[in-house]
């Protein structure tokens, strides 16, 4: 069995798996803030530090497991925030070194990577989208370690586009979730969002001036009505979400896969699963995409690509450090 | 010595410029540069960081993109990009961990959305929407 932590930014994730049995715990998801007699801060290391024994305990109850069942630790090393990652790597280290348990670091950004795998075969190569607050990036995947980076952006990620949208147009927070619902009612081909970098040879993105365009929409109209905003939203994530599936398209065309595997918060978006699949099936590509609950950050992700590192599990606890800069090294062909 | 310019870009390409000018000029190679970037969603301060760091030497491919979700991007030479955008108090501000960034003797530390911040900048930059396109900077010595 495996015991996984993932506090690399705002939430405290805790996760427990073996086979096909798992259990996947994450703070601002789980009913907790009763037993703290108040409502956790949105964001604060302090909350990991409160949580996560917490979170750990619960997790072991809910499999009707004890420490004595767990085989291995796998915990997120980096990149994130630093006080964040250092509660996780800590109380990651600590229980290891009192239960004499090795420890598998492991890399946020590829647990999501293969987030989209989890209880299925891996198959290789394939194209990763990672779209989230704090990335929108392309990974071409060969195998286990063996990456490269296609494209990333050049500013805002297309979650962060998300959500100070929501803010510019006045439609509350979390933006990602509550655009997705609105634009179902949306005309999108109502207004013309500009695609960032779209249509360029180049597979980078960039979504600082979408989010401009909507901002400027708002200054040069007083007066919109609740129709126009959601209108408004609509087509912004009609832009957003094409350019996506504009560029990874592309991305696998000239690496010759034809295999998506799409994972971070956004691809929880129901638009973006539903023009994905649709699609892919026209390309003749296979579509990976992960479960609800894997899309944000959560530590099931971190147990999963730990089951195909173990090789990399180890007992020198010193080797094991938070690393906030942490990259997915680019692998020589 | 002049504490106030006031810079008014029409256009990407002249921003780069000022934002090189200001990277050159104004950013001490030497002790703690802290500079404050205030200004509307979409008034341009993290594209003007950007420019800054590839003057850095930090190119777009080693830029990390915004620090709104992350809060903090490190870089080489210690440089940081940091955006208190989604901090909303005092305590969380302490409880983030982000003031053990500042106990260095030196660093470029660019930080947008500083309003809760406690601490005297050596530059503010506040940049203004004046039209689609437009924007109004101003560099204030502090």
């Amino acid at each position: 069995m495996i015991l996984a932590f993932d506090t690399s930014c705002d939430d405290t994730s805790v996760a427990l798996l073996k086979n096909k049995n798992y259990v996947n715990l994450i703070s601002s998801q789980n009913d907790i803030h009763g037993k703290f007699g108040g409502i956790m801060p949105e964001y604060a290391a302090r909350s990991h530090t409160e949580t996560i024994a917490y979170l750990t305990k619960e997790a072991l109850e809910k499999l009707n497991a004890s420490m004595s069942d767990i085989e291995y630790i796998a915990t997120t090393v980096g990149p994130g925030l630093l006080p964040s990652l250092l509660v996780g790597v800590s109380f990651a280290k600590a229980l290891a070194y009192s239960y004499s348990l090795p420890i598998i670091p492991i890399n946020h950004i590829e647990g999501h990577i293969f987030a989209p795998f989890f209880g299925k075969k891996l198959e290789f190569p394939f194209m990763a989208l990672v779209v989230s607050g704090g990335h929108t990036h392309l990974f071409l995947i060969e195998g286990i370690g063996r990456y490269k980076i296609i494209a990333k952006t050049l500013d805002d990620a297309v979650g962060e586009a998300f959500d100070k949208v929501a803010r510019i147009l006045d439609l509350g927070y979390p933006g990602g979730p509550i655009i997705d619902k609105l634009s179902k009612t949306g005309e999108s081909d109502r207004f013309n969002i500009p695609k960032g970098l779209g249509g360029k040879k180049n597979l980078n993105f960039s979504f600082s001036g979408t989010k401009t365009a909507v901002k400027n929409l708002v200054n040069n109209h007083s007066n919109l009505s609740t129709t126009d905003k959601i209108d408004i939203a609509a087509s912004f994530q009609k832009s957003s979400i094409d350019v996506l599936w504009e560029k990874t398209k592309d991305a696998c065309r000239e690496n010759g896969v034809n295999k998506i595997a799409v994972s971070g918060g956004v691809s929880a978006n129901s638009y973006l699963r539903e023009m994905f699949a649709t699609e892919c099936k026209k390309e003749g590509f296979e579509l990976f995409l992960p479960r609800r609950e894997m899309t944000t950050d959560n530590a099931l992700m971190i147990a999963n690509i730990a089951q195909f590192k173990k090789s990399r599990a180890t007992y020198d606890y010193f080797s094991v450090e938070a690393n906030p800069r942490l990259k997915i090294v680019n692998y020589n062909r | 010595m002049v504490k106030e310019f006031i810079y008014k870009s029409h256009n990407a390409n002249y921003t780069k410029q000022i934002a090189k000018f200001f990277a050159k000029n104004f950013i001490s190679k030497y002790g703690k540069n802290i500079i404050f970037l205030k200004g509307d969603l979409g008034s341009g301060k993290t594209t003007f960081v950007r420019y800054c760091l590839n003057y850095l030497g930090i190119d777009d491919e080693n830029f990390e993109g915004s620090p709104t979700f992350t809060i903090v991007n490190e870089y080489d030479n210690d440089i940081i990009h940091m955006d208190l955008y989604r901090l909303k108090n005092q305590s969380e501000i302490e409880y983030s961990g982000i003031l053990d960034y500042f106990n260095k003797d030196n660093g470029i530390f660019f930080i947008e959305w500083p309003e809760l911040l406690n601490m005297k900048p050596s530059f503010e930059l506040t940049f203004t929407i004046l039209n689609d396109t437009s924007r109004k900077i101003n560099v204030c010595r502090c």
